[in-house]
């Protein structure tokens, strides 16, 4: 423990460490990782680090300073560089070229990272961030593994980062964990979903569980139902080969919005640990009931987007994107019906739809409460209350309350309460991979997906997956800028309710 | 005057005289304007987290008056950082024919970033002229929002038994001061002083400016330096210029808590000892000379090298050396005063690391 950060909770200031970056000349590299790397030194979050990127491309260190400083000027959230952080942090950025297949090509890393550290006075501490094709996770760890570069032991400390997806389908993640197990401690390795490093899913928690207000009401007897919507404006751009594989049940609701939803509904966890947060998150997606394949028409509602217009522009519908085959059976919407079986929450339905070429970009949770038990002012209403949680963008709560409307008559008005982050706090929130990579090289995993949750997930999302495979499940077209089929609107209709407009 | 035109002057940031029993009167009927307002692309949002009372000294050879217009700045900055109601307290020199006690009301408005809203910090200025002074209190008490925690910011560290400011005092949840403003003798004890109530928490801002510099100073014992080693550590010498003496002796009191247990004895002239942590004693020097740069350097036994770090005004960089000889230099940016005030109130408790080099720091005279 140094004696210097006694007594200062909050600084999670983490050990002087390497950050090796495996797919080092693409594209997350430079929007992301090194704007963040920058936007910590900058915030003096890191004591000491150095970067060394690598990848195929034959490239020198000058070459992947200058496309990290290219990625900085265009995507960091300070804009444009701080000369004088900038100089510091170049002189720390190297890079190693190198096939993540060739095990030579490992070793020569390692000796390559001693010198390095050598030279920056850094201890051995390592964290790989493996932004690769996923197809590259399982070779690399094993040739981590292989050159001696992942020994378990905290001092110094070696872990993984793992971009996502962490697998296609539940056979695919248990192979991936039995793979990634075979060379390192699941306390060694760091699911990303990066969701979790946004302030307000984080802060779904901080409202449950730090005011006294709400927990009492956050259940089945008060809850009538809950919405989770994930909307994009996007198509598919130019991913459209990419997402004809994947498809938006597997590509957002597996793991975004399923992370939500958990932390919506988990129980209290008996303290703010890694693991105690992550076994409550598990007992939710073990409690989710399983969609039968017969009940698939009931429960899930799955579409494609047609041409239509967006915010103003016309766009092709979903088949006529480049990459994306003319017979498509790639769902661009999905709308779920889920239960989760547990005292909570019985009997609560939570409904989740995701979904690109939607009117707006919205991310968010609305808490809808039951109506009260008995209509005093007869005739007049304002509705029940909701409360809903904006995750992105105009991160917020508002919370909507009957209200007499002023005058003579009893006319009651539904208002809105409304809390947003950036009016309030003015100060901008930190991009979650600042916070993620901080987290990581604190050894902190409780903003990580554990290995038993990313299989939990898959284990309820395949069945659905396959049955659609074997031609069970309509597909449904709705016109591009809606909020979907009228299918969608159905699920919730014929439950007497209907979807909230965000 | 239409409304729509007393609400564009005013949320332009013009201020209002009005009587300080019409404040929020006022202020209401404005929002409500606001509320009215036309102008779509930028609705106006009314924003709170903080009441915020700045005490701006204008009278010369009193606490405080260090440089009333860097407080001022200090207030017109401030919506940039922290939405807050500023209640703004200039207490002045009597004058003839002129009021006890003036006020005025205005906004300070910035454009947010989530989509063009204007977000509006209120500012209540309470002018008072000799003995005007004994209204301020109670009118603070009057005009804080509800339910919104009250920092009390003053420009030095004034005399915490002074009638006005013992009432202003009782109604802050956090004291904001100021030790190297600060005049008269030993600033650091009258700080002590304020720590006596429990429920109040007191930060100094000199301390929260110097978080880069203690970072570093952290980062001298990070590996590959041994932990081992932290207890071989026997000497502080600490350097500064004059004009930092007061938040010198603060940081030797961090750097002596960190390290030592128990209180410091005097062993020369700039010079004390204490018992360190895990036996042996721990040596602080503090050297204060016309030129230093706020720089501290750690030495022992069987360290090979002294670790040392200095802050340089000049080139505004902190030059770190290790044991290893290795020299780094790192940038510090000079934070404006209203940025380093909002550091201050990130959070309404106590910071602890504070009240321990506070209590040694008095010990160190
Ligand atoms: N971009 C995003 O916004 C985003 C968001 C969330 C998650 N992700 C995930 O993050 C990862 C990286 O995304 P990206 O957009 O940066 O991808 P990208 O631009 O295609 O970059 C992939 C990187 O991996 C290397 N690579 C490609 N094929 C390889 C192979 N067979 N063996 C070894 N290395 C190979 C490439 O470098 P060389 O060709 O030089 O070897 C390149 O540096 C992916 O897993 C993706 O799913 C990305």
């Amino acid at each position: 423990m140094n004696p210097f950060r006694a007594d200062t909770p909050n600084d999670k200031t983490p050990e002087p460490a390497t950050i090796v970056i495996f797919g080092a000349s693409g594209d997350l590299t430079k929007r992301k990782l090194i704007p963040a790397i920058y936007n910590l030194l900058i915030g003096r979050h890191l004591s000491r680090v150095a970067i060394v990127g690598t990848s195929r491309t034959v490239m020198s260190d000058d070459d992947f300073r200058e496309s990290s400083l290219d990625g900085i000027n265009k995507y960091s959230r300070q804009r444009p560089v701080d000369e004088r952080v900038w100089s510091t942090l170049s002189r720390s950025i190297h890079y190693h070229p190198g096939a993540f297949d060739d095990p030579a090509a490992f070793v020569r890393l390692r000796e390559r990272l001693e010198v390095i550290e050598k030279q920056h006075h850094l201890p051995a501490n390592r964290l790989f961030y493996l932004s690769t094709p996923p197809s590259a996770f399982a070779p690399i760890i094993r040739n981590l593994g292989a050159a001696g570069l992942v020994r378990p032991g905290e001092n110094p400390f070696a872990r993984v980062i793992v971009e996502k997806p962490f697998g296609t389908d539940l056979a695919s993640a248990i192979d991936l964990n039995r793979d990634v197990h075979e060379v390192l401690k699941e306390s060694q390795i760091f699911r990303i979903d990066h969701y979790l490093g946004k302030e307000t899913v984080q802060n779904l928690l901080v409202f449950r569980f730090a005011n006294g207000i709400f927990e009492p009401l956050w259940n089945n007897k008060y809850v009538d139902h809950v919405q989770i919507t994930g909307a994009e404006t996007l198509g598919v751009e130019r991913r459209g080969a990419y997402f004809d594989h994947a498809g938006i049940l597997r590509d957002m609701v597996q793991n975004h919005l399923f992370q939500v939803l958990c932390l919506a509904a988990l129980e209290p966890p008996g303290s703010f640990k890694a693991n105690a947060v992550r076994d409550e998150k598990l007992k939710v997606l073990e409690a989710l009931r399983p969609i039968e394949p017969e009940q698939l028409e009931e429960r899930v509602i799955r579409a494609q987007y047609l041409s239509g217009s967006v915010l103003g522009a016309q766009v092709p519908g979903y088949r006529e994107e480049e990459g994306v085959g003319k017979e498509s059976q790639t769902e661009t919407f999905v709308a779920l019906k889920l239960f989760i079986d547990n005292w909570r929450w019985g009997g609560v339905p939570f409904y989740l739809r995701s979904a690109k070429r939607m009117p707006k970009r919205v991310t968010e949770v609305a808490i809808h409460f039951k109506n009260v038990p008995h209509r005093l002012f007869a005739g007049a209403d304002g509705g029940p209350n909701v409360l809903a949680i904006r995750i992105q963008p105009d991160e917020g709560i508002t919370m909507s309350i009957g209200s007499k409307v002023p005058g003579q008559a009893l006319e009651i008005a539904p208002v809105t309460m409304e809390f947003r982050y950036a009016s309030s706090f003015g100060v901008e929130a930190p991009e979650a991979y600042e916070r993620l990579l901080l987290d990581a090289l604190a050894g902190d995993g409780t903003l990580f997906t554990r290995g038993d949750e990313v299989e939990a997930s898959w284990r309820f999302i395949t069945p659905i997956h396959q049955a659609w495979l074997s031609g069970k499940g309509k597909m449904h077209g709705y016109e591009a800028g809606s909020w979907g089929p009228d299918a969608s609107t159905q699920l919730l209709g014929k439950d007497g309710r209907a979807w909230r407009r965000p | 005057m239409t409304d729509a035109a007393r609400l564009e002057r005013f949320s332009a940031g013009e201020h209002f005289a009005v009587h300080p029993d019409a404040i929020e009167r006022e202020l209401s009927s404005l929002w409500r304007a606001a509320g009215k307002s036309s102008d779509a692309a930028h609705p106006v949002t009314r924003a709170c987290l903080w009441n915020v009372a700045i005490h701006v000294e204008e009278r010369a050879g009193r606490e405080g008056y260090f440089d009333p217009e860097a407080q001022v700045r200090m207030v017109n900055d401030l919506p940039r950082y922290l939405a807050a109601r500023a209640v703004v307290l200039r207490t002045r020199e009597p004058e003839a024919d002129k009021e006890e006690l003036e006020s005025w009301i205005s906004a300070n408005c910035i454009l947010s970033g989530d989509g063009g809203k204007l977000v509006c910090s209120e500012e209540i200025t309470l002018a008072s002229r000799g003995p005007g002074d004994r209204h301020l209190p109670s009118l603070v008490r009057a005009l804080l929002v509800p339910a919104v925690p009250t920092a009390l910011v003053f420009g030095g560290v004034p005399d915490p038994e002074a009638p006005m400011i013992k009432g202003l005092v009782g109604a802050a949840d956090r004291l904001v001061v100021r030790a190297d403003r600060a005049q008269g003798s030993d600033p650091l004890r009258r700080i002590a002083k304020y720590l006596e109530r429990p429920d109040l928490s007191v930060i100094d801002l000199g301390w929260v400016d110097s978080s880069a510099w203690r970072r570093e100073v952290a980062a001298l014992v990070d590996p590959p330096f041994p932990a081992e080693e932290i207890s071989r550590i026997q000497k502080a010498e600490l350097r500064a210029p004059p004009s930092e003496r007061v938040t010198a002796r603060l940081l030797l009191g961090w750097i002596g808590a960190s390290l030592g247990v128990g209180l410091p004895v005097r062993i020369g002239h700039g010079a004390w000892r204490l018992p360190k942590v895990g036996g042996g004693d721990l040596q602080l020097n503090l050297r204060i000379d016309e030129g230093e740069a706020l720089g501290v350097e750690l030495s022992g036994h069987n360290l090979s090298r002294p670790l040392a770090i200095a802050a340089r005004r000049d080139t505004e960089t902190i030059d770190i050396s290790t044991v290893e000889g290795f020299v780094d230099q790192k940038p510090i940016k000079q934070r404006q005063a209203a940025a380093i005030l909002s550091r201050a109130l990130v959070t309404r408790g106590h910071d602890r690391a504070f009240q321990r080099a506070l209590r040694l720091a008095t010990e160190l005279s």
